[in-house]
């Protein structure tokens, strides 16, 4: 039910993607008609000194201006800005208010909202009732094809009274009640989405919100914000904000440090190195799991022995140093501990985490495991790479070097991002191994391992590539999900862990931190996993 | 005007010192690049997929020659294990080209009439054939690798060789030994293959050399956009791409396997004017 | 006057008859068919287009329909889903009807003047393109225009210093520029010009005229070597060419300067078969394009259509394949005229195979 936050964040790092449109009228007034213009490097000096513009650099610009079909961190970043969230983020990852006065827990099943009174469109049209039932909706009709579609499966409905909308569930979900604080929680017009809905967020038809800045022109090679002149909020301090697509990673290090941006949201721990030698590199956690799921259902996987085997002979230090570069802290399972910050005590967590089974790079053991197995000689398989994704590639190199010292032939078949997920949604025979990195959408425990340990998922369409299936797991899973009480879920989330660790569905090879880089001087602070979708400019210092 | 009956392997031996000095240094790279992609192994002591996540993208060192890449691996053994795939695909091209030009192009000038039509006709579509597009789009669809993308080039590349020596052979045709010979009740496969085809000989060789270097610099390119090559393969292209992240910290990484490109393009192109020119020479000469 | 070209050149051994100049127009094969007139002439080359773009478009249409979802996947940004999502997703984009179906489908939208919408980008085809025409066709219009002007100087004194230090620096420059790669030269100039020595920008296009256009220096560099060995070396062999013919020996006997021969007659003569030869360079600087555009990170129809690709983008592919098909048929066309324009010797009525 997530979203493949990581795969999106990292297909970014594609040299390849020229998401880049160039406008007419920028073409036109630059060379044809000669029109003046400074250098876009002493303009952002200059502008940085006036703190009035603002250019950062996006490597995939946003596929479109609107949620519901582009959801992805790296348009979230640009995203928020323009729509203002129904509710946000504490520096704890707890929910507070924002375009959403307040919220009641009426019932496990119902959510009762206030809007807040005032709050107004760009245009100047109120932010109703009306326009945050039509926004969930948009989301629950299949025919708007919303990515994030799936996070809504538990919703019955969400409908508008005076100034409250009220969400009701089919059954209990403990992740609902982030929602309105993650992407699909952007505030969209109803009136205007309406009218445009299969184009809108295009460069014809701008995209309506109630966030700190509006859409002044929209080209894929650029978004131009200014300041939205009726934002409830305090006025933001940049009058411009400007995100540049620029696809190749070396052209955008060149960028940074030549001034043309000031930032970066786009930096791939491979290049971290080179990124912090012209800039301030903040790293943040993303609690961004990069793993391998082994389809239990199809040999020879489904050998708990070949699995061990695998997971001894895959230098997972060693993934984490190359592919990594060292901004990859090392994962015992699907979760970050630092999730269940919020319901359990550290030391809980720790003692708990330590009952997960992990198997440390081995190579002697690997290949005892494998004598054991029913594949004793070794086998082949293939892996497919998101053609897009060169970490990916990087790291399926490694793999298919460590595993051919225990005889296992490694394959690895390039295939386009899309259709390489397609596979794993098909969830046809011969899955094979398969290489995963998602993020969870919200501070939610429960959300990663229902995802991939949960039978449910192990269906078409599902996350579940392991296709590992346990009755106990899943009822732990259920308790977790529609318990009210949230150290009980998150207890209940560990054991199911812990229990799924047992049968090695997975090799865990890191959690992927977000790499922030800014111009020297520059800093960002209180980052977390959960930034993208807050605003997050008052945490950007110039000084 | 006399009719230059060329046959100009009589003349190789007298000509052979004349060999520029470039020529012999392109000769000398072609011969090097065969012999490290057939002992590549025995000539570095680092494998070419040898891995230390532990020391990435340094600069060149004693062991080291072309300091390493985002893997760690060495790039000097890379550079010369990439000459395998540098060497195959564009030689199965060339050979393609060199046999299809050679049996469709001498038999459509030869005999002219529907089969020349038809011949022409398919020739000058492909021609307008948008081919950079067709590959890339093939390639990517069909996720084929390195051989789908060598299958497709010698496809497209085919069309100009017939067109090349289907020409040569028309002008072949109006020369006096052919109609000679015609008389004289030489089967007509005779006539086409043995003696139109060692005439052009020197046209069809020369020929081969500039596929050759075309379909190096074609498969070279679509490795760099991610096609083709499999990651993990000791490419040219593919290198230059995967290397050009870490530009910043090991240069020679992305621009040894790049000049490695140049130089052997530029060999082969080398060898094959020269091969033409001194034919022209030879025939000016008479 | 022989009564093909072919046996012309075949028959006379022109100098460089294969590498040289005519040789490469020749051997690209800029023949034209027999007994037409022009109209008749171009029109055959527009028809050609037909069946041209119909094959490939079929073909584009076919070898989608084995990519696992489609544009599905790409549409749903790598996420998990419902199976009601997806079916509403391919009921939209007609997924489900026949590939024979959605064919006519296409052909009727363009026959209507339609190139529809991008499934992926919800913007219409035609803006998509149009959007990023202006820069690609700059770009190669530099190249072009460049190459020619520094190519032809270069042949030039090369062969007016035939053998001396000066040809065989030009020559050397020919055949390196000829043999290397577009990527190869971008990579390296970023390396020197940006990285090592940073002088000149890189990155994407800039903003306002000074910056767009320092922008697009480096790649228009990389653009205008890569056809630059060519356009050298057919100059140079044209030079030659004239130079040994007989009224450049008359003209220098009857003590005509140096400099006015060889601006006023050999020059002028010359560059027939460079114009006509150049003319190709609008074929092969296309291909430049899509790496150029790649390395510099420039949004134009080069990085277009690899986004396309990667994302089964139908509409965009099948609106490509026209604008490509297009251009390349009006190039050809574009080549053939000069030829004929350039040397009234050449007529359409004259050239029979």
């Amino acid at each position: 039910m997530t979203q493949q936050r990581t795969e999106r964040a990292r297909r970014a790092f594609s040299r390849r993607r020229i998401g880049g449109l160039l406008a007419t009228t920028c073409l036109a007034g630059g060379i044809a008609l000669a029109a003046g213009g400074t250098a876009a490097a002493s303009n952002a000096t200059a502008a940085s000194g006036a703190g009035s513009t603002l250019t950062l650099g996006l490597q995939t610009g946003p596929r479109t201006l609107f949620v519901p079909t582009d959801y992805s961190t790296e348009a979230s970043w640009v995203m928020v800005l323009i729509q203002g969230q129904m509710l946000t983020y504490g520096s704890h990852s707890q929910l507070e208010p924002a375009i959403l006065s307040s919220w009641k827990e009426v019932s496990p099943t119902k959510y009762v909202y206030t809007v807040r009174p005032g709050v107004k469109f760009s245009d100047g049209n109120p932010v109703t009732a009306a326009d945050i039932a039509y926004t969930y909706n948009l989301q629950l009709n299949p025919k708007v094809g919303a990515q994030e579609a799936s996070l809504f499966t538990s919703v019955k409905s969400a409908t508008a009274q005076g100034n409250h909308v009220i969400v009701t569930l089919k059954h209990p979900d403990s992740l609902v009640k982030f929602l309105p604080a993650s992407i699909a929680g952007f505030v969209y017009e109803k009136a205007s989405v309406e009218k445009n809905l299969a184009n809108y967020g295009t460069p014809n038809v701008l995209p309506v919100g109630a966030g700190p800045y509006m859409v002044s022109q929209y080209t894929p090679a650029q978004v131009t914000l200014v300041r939205n002149p009726y934002y409830y909020g305090a006025k933001p301090k940049w009058s411009t904000i400007v995100f540049k697509t620029i696809p190749n990673p070396e052209t955008l290090l060149l960028a940074l440090r030549s001034g043309e941006i000031q930032g970066t949201f786009s930096v791939e721990a491979g290049q971290a190195k080179q990124f912090k030698t012209f800039s301030n590199l903040i790293s943040f956690p993303l609690d961004a799991w990069i793993g391998l799921t082994m389809d239990m259902s199809q040999k020879p996987f489904s050998d708990i022995n070949v699995r061990k085997a695998l997971y001894y002979a895959t230098d997972v230090k060693g993934i984490q140093a190359a592919v990594g570069g060292g901004y990859w802290s090392p994962a015992a399972s699907v979760n970050d501990p630092s999730i269940y910050a919020a319901s359990l005590p550290k030391s809980t967590v720790t003692s708990l985490y330590r009952k997960i089974q992990t198997f440390p790079f081995s190579i002697a053991k690997a290949k005892a495991a494998i004598a054991a197995s029913s594949v004793p000689h070794g086998f082949s398989t293939t892996l497919n790479v998101p053609e897009d994704d060169p970490a990916d590639s990087l790291t399926a190199q490694i793999l298919k070097n460590d595993w051919a010292k225990i005889g296992v032939k490694l394959n690895i078949r390039l295939m386009p991002g899309g259709p390489r997920f397609q596979v794993i949604l098909n969830h046809k025979p011969n899955l094979g191994v398969q290489i995963i990195g998602n993020a969870p959408d919200a501070p939610d425990p429960h959300e990663m391992p229902w995802e991939y340990f949960s039978s449910q998922q192990a269906a078409v369409n599902g996350n579940n590539s392991s296709n590992y299936r346990n009755p106990t797991v899943d009822r732990l899973l259920n308790t977790a999900e529609r318990s009210s009480n949230a150290k009980l879920a998150a207890l209940d989330t560990i054991k199911a862990e812990i229990l799924a660790s047992q049968s090695v569905p997975v090799i865990n090879l890191g959690f992927e931190d977000g790499l922030i880089a800014v111009k020297k001087g520059w800093s960002f602070t209180n980052l977390t996993a959960f930034s993208p979708t807050t605003n997050w400019l008052s945490d950007l210092h110039t000084n | 005007m006399i009719a230059p009956v060329t046959l100009p392997h009589r003349r190789l031996g007298s000509r052979f010192a004349r060999i520029p000095i470039l020529v012999a240094l392109a000769w000398l790279f072609v011969l090097a690049s065969l012999v490290a992609a057939l002992f590549g192994h025995l000539i570095t002591h680092i494998s070419p997929s040898a891995q230390d996540p532990f020391s990435i993208a340094t600069l060149p060192t004693g062991t080291h020659l072309l300091g390493t890449d985002g893997l760690g691996r060495d790039v000097f053994s890379r550079v010369v294990a990439g000459s395998t795939s540098a060497l195959v695909g564009p030689l199965v091209v060339a050979c393609s080209g060199f046999l299809l030009s050679g049996l469709v192009g001498i038999w459509a000038g030869y005999s002219g009439g529907l089969v020349d039509t038809i011949t022409m006709r398919i020739v000058d579509f492909m021609f307008a054939l948008p081919g950079l597009l067709i590959t890339i789009v093939v390639v990517t669809l069909v996720q084929g690798g390195y051989w789908l993308a060598v299958g497709i080039l010698c496809v497209l590349n085919v069309q100009g060789d017939i067109r090349l020596i289907r020409s040569a052979t028309l002008a072949q045709r109006a020369l006096p030994y052919v109609e000679a010979e015609r008389i004289t009740g030489i089967p007509r496969w005779r006539i086409m293959y043995r003696h139109i085809g060692r005439n052009i000989l020197p046209i069809l060789l020369a020929d081969f050399a500039i596929d050759f270097a075309g379909a190096l610099v074609a498969l070279a390119g679509l490795a760099f956009l991610g096609l083709g090559a499999q990651p993990g393969t000791a490419d040219w292209g593919l290198m230059l791409t995967e290397n050009e992240q870490i530009l910043f910290q090991n240069p020679w990484a992305a621009l040894a396997p790049g000049l490695a490109i140049v130089v052997l393009a530029t060999s082969v192109n080398l060898i094959g004017d020269f091969i033409y020119e001194r034919r022209r020479a030879a025939s000016v000469e008479r | 006057m022989p009564d093909t070209l072919e046996q012309t050149e075949g028959a006379r051994q022109e100098p460089g008859a294969l590498t040289g100049a005519r040789g490469i127009a020749w051997r690209l094969g800029r023949r034209a068919g027999s007994e037409q007139t022009l109209a008749s002439y171009a029109l055959r080359r527009v028809l050609l287009l037909i069946p041209l773009v119909f094959v490939v478009t079929v073909v584009v249409f076919l070898l989608s329909s084995i990519v696992p979802g489609g544009p599905v996947a790409a549409l749903l940004g790598g996420h998990a889903t419902n199976t009601a999502t997806v079916n509403a997703i391919r009921a939209r984009y007609h997924l489900n009807d026949s590939l024979f179906s959605q064919y006519i489908a296409w052909v009727g939208q363009v026959l209507h003047g339609n190139l529809g919408t991008s499934i992926y980008t919800s913007q219409p085809v035609s803006q998509e393109i149009l959007n990023r025409l202006p820069v690609t066709l700059i770009l190669n219009a530099v190249a072009i225009v460049v190459s020619i002007i520094v190519g032809v100087s270069l042949g030039m004194v090369a062969a007016r210093f035939r053998g001396g230090r000066v040809d065989r620096i030009a020559v050397g420059i020919s055949i390196v520029t000829s043999s290397a790669p577009s990527y190869v030269l971008a990579i390296a100039l970023v390396y020197l010009l940006a990285i090592k020595y940073p002088i000149l920008p890189v990155e994407g296009l800039g903003t306002g005229l000074s910056s767009e256009a320092e922008h697009l220096i480096l790649p228009a560099i990389v653009m205008a070597l890569a056809p630059l060995g060519f356009v050298t070396k057919i100059a140079r062999a044209a030079m030659l060419e004239q130079l040994s013919t007989d009224y450049v020996a008359f003209a220098r006997a009857r003590g005509i300067p140096r400099r006015r021969i060889y601006l006023r007659y050999v020059l002028r003569n010359a560059l027939v078969p460079i114009l006509t030869a150049s003319g190709l360079l609008i074929v092969t600087a296309l291909t430049a394009t899509v790496f150029v555009e790649d390395v510099f990170g420039i949004p134009g129809l080069g990085g277009l259509l690899v986004d396309a690709v990667e994302n089964t983008d139908i509409p965009v592919i099948q609106g490509l394949v026209l604008v490509t098909a297009i251009w390349v048929v009006i190039a050809n066309i574009l080549i053939d005229l000069l030829y004929v324009v350039i040397d009234p010797r050449v007529s359409f009525g004259r050239l029979s195979t």
